[in-house]
């Protein structure tokens, strides 16, 4: 057995994953290819500012893609997961399990 | 229950919630995705059908014209997509790109079929050319998942 299998869970934890809101935006996307901004946003059912920063903060951590364009004369924001997202979602989420597993 | 269980339980919610947002994203763009994916695919169709019946020896006049027509088929089947679409499954586009793969390779052998001049009977062309309609219009009209 190596010295890391004896930690518990909870040291698998993401720090930045630590927030519900994060949380809700990486499994959403981590459903879909990609999605528009203000799509995403009502069906979270959060704030634009809300999800300005959070996809920002994550943007930044390179754990999702922001993608800026036009449609027209119409400015478009397009988010997807990136495949560090999806890894460290995928992680942050076992742990998720194995904490309640154990409890 | 601890402050870790209780905190674990909590953001498990939060993932369940976002996770099915995230299918009701896919499944909304449902129809809107079946309708690109089919219309690209009888589009590809169309023009192998230019090819096999009117290229280069019937009509060579017609290789500009329809080239040209081809291109602006894609281009606004292309954009009106784009204009409208809002967000699109991942299993959906995977299927979108087996489903394109697979319509490009039969428009491809199709092409060699008949540039090989081997006089293919029209029972036999025709049903090749619906065939390759078919991936794009199948993969893209099966749908986003039902799984929560």
């Amino acid at each position: 057995m190596t010295a890391d299998s004896t930690l518990h869970p909870r040291h698998e934890f993401d720090d930045l994953l630590n927030s519900p809101t994060r949380l809700s935006i990486l499994a959403a996307l981590s459903r879909l290819e990609d999605v528009e901004f203000s799509v995403l946003r009502d069906s979270l059912e959060v704030s634009d500012s809300v999800l300005s920063k959070q996809a920002t903060l994550l943007d930044g951590a390179g754990y999702v893609r922001v993608r800026k364009g036009h449609v027209g004369k119409r400015p478009r924001t397009w988010l997807s997961l990136t495949p560090s997202g999806r890894a460290a979602f995928s992680r942050h989420v076992a742990a998720l399990h194995a904490v309640l597993g154990e409890s | 229950m601890n402050e870790n269980t209780s905190s674990a339980a909590e953001q498990l919610r939060a993932v369940d919630a976002g996770s099915s947002a995230g299918i009701d994203i896919g499944r909304a763009s449902k129809v809107h995705d079946a309708l690109y994916g089919t219309a690209v695919g009888v589009l590809i169709a169309g023009m192998l059908a230019v090819v096999v019946f009117v290229y280069p020896t019937r009509a060579p006049w017609l290789v500009g014209p329809s080239t040209v027509l081809y291109g602006v088929g894609i281009g606004v089947v292309g954009g009106i997509y784009r204009l409208r679409r809002k967000g699109t499954s991942r299993i959906t586009a995977q299927r979108y790109r087996v489903g394109f793969l697979l319509t490009m390779s039969l428009y491809a052998i199709g092409v060699v079929l008949s540039v090989l001049g081997l006089a293919l009977p029209l029972w036999f062309w025709i049903p090749y050319i619906v065939a390759t309609a078919l991936p794009m219009a199948i993969a893209s009209n099966l749908g986003a998942p039902r799984d929560r």
